[in-house]
């Protein structure tokens, strides 16, 4: 787990630093990044949101340095459901586990296997879509149809059959099963760009100079499937966090001594009345996380939208 | 005669077999081009000049196909014995080809520089900054001022006629024997036009590469090629060196074409219009696919499908008025223009 954590960590690194490197290009070589960064810093609700997931994803990975308590150790018998006090920012639960620990870490695990799952899924609806759409016909209705299957169950039923088949699941594994089940509109979208793509005078003119069905897929396909793509992504983080809470709630996610937001407001639930502070934190976390990756999402969508015409 | 030519074209047929019939778009077509020769091909829209223009670089995508007993030979190799990896090194390699919207034939999230970067790199395996330093000189080459600055810039920075310079350019990158213009001047200015022709004739004299230019603009034609080959429904209805053309038109088509062009200077009421539209290619008329069209057509051009004729030294012409010329006197109202009439 720890791994994985740190592992997604590094890639959201990466990807950070690929990005301010095309924005730092200097003089008159304007990137579309700068242009694309320069619309979305427009939008206060977009900027709000990223800045939220930020924060939250800075303090969900210094989670080992910010907790106050091992988020499994039981603290004391008479710390059960103990209100939230100085020493126990988020009070305790039932079982007397520090709730403001528990719900770092649950974001951290949350987060990573949202952001794992989402990757997985993009890479998926990616691959699918484009083999669909580049290929072409029955093929590409067989592949589709496939999709439309898929599609037409709706996707928490899927979850809960195929965890519960799977179960126990381990976090590995639970990312798997969100990151397989959530690709199809990826790959729907990314079918109906490519066929348009592919239908664009600059994949004939790649052909008439030589170019092999491999280079034109990575030249001239995938680079321009970018910007839908990660406008998908980002509002798929969203939709993925809300299934793992969803399952984790259900019991069928993360095994209980493992927090993860899901499963504390699962702890919390039946103490609303008495213990509402156990539901509550893990509840506003998960809220404003997916909140804020719709904005996000929107926000980019807008920035990245190629029919805006600069002014 | 002539020496043997660089492109030798026989009996090209590309047939669409579509689940509404066979499309016949180019339909027993001959004919070649001679090493450094500019040769230009018209017709409307629909008479299977871009087919036959696809056809040489066996681009055509189902459900099309080159039926068997078509025959395209380039310098000395038969096209399409090929397997697909030597045609692909043919392409962009030996002939090259460029098409009419400069807009949308540049990928739009690279440099123009990288994309013509890309072609020696892919053929040639240039290194990266050899391969950049070319496109630098390409750019240079096909006119574009401060070459070195603007190999940064997007397409969407550039204009439509530089663009269009870009497109030339990376189909010079690996010098083609062959260039096939696909209306490169149709999306342009009449400005930007001449300008492109200008930057196509002066690269041909320089490179000694020959040109297939393909347009439904006779005055591009006129400017740039020195033979021309009239296409209607598709086949080769005409063919002759340029001034033959335009002094002494045959084919009743070419006569409309003529008559059909707009000219500065002469003030006309209406332009002069072909009556109808070129027939589907599921179902070309019997007899010569022109009969109801033409002004002249008589009985025999709705039975008998007229030959090439030859009318003159390199001059032939797929009109029973080669054996009947009297028949020019007395022109008429076109089938199809009756039976439109009022449309």
């Amino acid at each position: 787990m720890l791994a994985l954590h740190w592992l997604c960590a590094a890639a959201l690194i990466v990807a950070l630093g690929a990005g301010l490197r095309r924005l730092s290009r200097p003089g008159p070589r304007a990137s579309r990044a700068r242009i694309v960064l320069a619309r979305y810093a427009t939008q206060p609700s977009a900027v709000i949101a990223l800045g939220a997931l930020l924060v939250l994803y800075i303090l969900s990975a210094l989670a080992p340095w910010l907790a106050t308590h091992d988020p499994i150790e039981i603290l004391a018998q008479t710390l059960v459901n103990h209100p939230p006090s100085r020493e126990l920012l988020f009070g305790t639960d039932f079982a007397g586990r520090d709730v403001f620990s528990r719900v770092l870490y649950g974001t951290r695990i949350s987060l990573t296997i949202a952001l794992l799952a989402t990757f997985l899924s993009v890479v998926m609806g990616i691959a699918y879509g484009a083999t669909a759409g580049f290929v072409g016909g029955r093929l590409d209705t067989v592949m589709m149809r496939l999709v439309d299957a898929f599609l037409s169950i709706p996707r928490i039923v899927l979850l809960i059959a195929i965890g519960t088949l799977w179960a126990p699941l381990s976090i590995t594994s639970l990312i798997v099963l969100l990151g397989l089940t959530a690709w199809f509109g990826t790959s729907r979208l990314v079918r109906a760009e490519v066929l348009s793509l592919k239908e664009r005078e600059m994949v004939a003119a790649a052909r008439a100079l030589g170019a092999r069905d491999l280079a034109i897929v990575r030249r001239h396909v995938l680079p321009n499937l970018l910007s839908p793509v990660i406008v998908a992504a980002t509002l798929g983080v969203a939709g993925v966090i809300v299934n793992e809470a969803a399952l984790s709630y259900l019991g069928i996610g993360i095994p209980d001594p493992t927090p993860s937001l899901g499963n504390i407001i699962h702890d919390g639930t039946p103490y609303l009345a008495t213990a509402w502070w156990v539901a509550l934190f893990p509840g506003i976390v998960l809220v404003v996380t997916s909140l804020a990756c719709n904005l996000a999402g929107d926000g980019l969508r807008d920035a990245m939208d190629p029919r805006q015409v600069d002014r | 005669m002539t020496p043997r030519p660089l492109l030798s074209v026989q009996e090209l047929r590309t047939y669409f077999r579509t689940s509404a019939g066979v499309a016949r778009a180019v339909d027993g077509v001959s004919f070649s081009i001679a090493a450094n020769e500019s040769v230009g091909v018209v017709g409307e829209s629909g008479c299977g000049k871009s087919v036959t223009s696809l056809s040489l670089l066996r681009l055509i995508q189902r459900p099309g196909t080159i039926e068997p007993g078509s025959k395209i030979e380039f310098e000395g190799t038969d096209l399409l014995s090929l397997d697909d990896e030597s045609m692909r090194k043919i392409r962009g390699n030996r002939i090259a080809m460029i098409f009419q919207e400069p807009m949308t034939a540049l990928n739009p999230v690279f440099t123009v520089g990288a994309q013509l970067a890309e072609v020696p790199r892919v053929h040639e395996s240039l290194s990266r900054r050899d391969a950049w330093a070319r496109a630098v000189e390409m750019l240079g080459t096909v006119g574009i001022p401060d070459p070195a600055e603007r190999a940064h810039a997007y397409p969407h920075q550039l204009s439509g006629g530089m663009r269009q310079r870009v497109m030339i350019g990376m189909a010079l990158m690996l010098s083609p024997a062959l260039l096939i213009a696909d209306e490169p001047t149709t999306a342009l200015d009449v400005t930007i036009q001449a300008q492109i022709l200008e930057l196509l004739a002066e690269l041909r004299a320089r490179t000694s590469m020959s040109v297939l230019l393909i347009t439904h603009d006779l005055g591009v034609v006129a400017e740039s090629t020195s033979r021309v080959i009239v296409m209607y429904a598709g086949e080769i209805v005409e063919q002759a060196g340029v001034r033959e053309l335009f002094a002494k038109p045959h084919h009743p088509y070419t006569e409309g074409l003529m008559a059909a062009m707009p000219r500065a200077g002469t003030k006309r009421e209406r332009l002069t219009v072909i009556p109808g539209a070129v027939p589907s290619p599921y179902e070309w008329p019997g007899g010569c696919r022109f009969h109801e069209r033409c002004p002249y057509a008589w009985e025999r051009c709705e039975r008998e499908h007229p030959p090439l004729y030859e009318i003159g030294a390199g001059h032939v012409s797929r009109c029973h008025l080669a054996v009947e010329p009297e028949r020019r006197a007395t022109p008429h109202l076109p089938l199809a223009a009756r039976a439109g009439a009022g449309a």
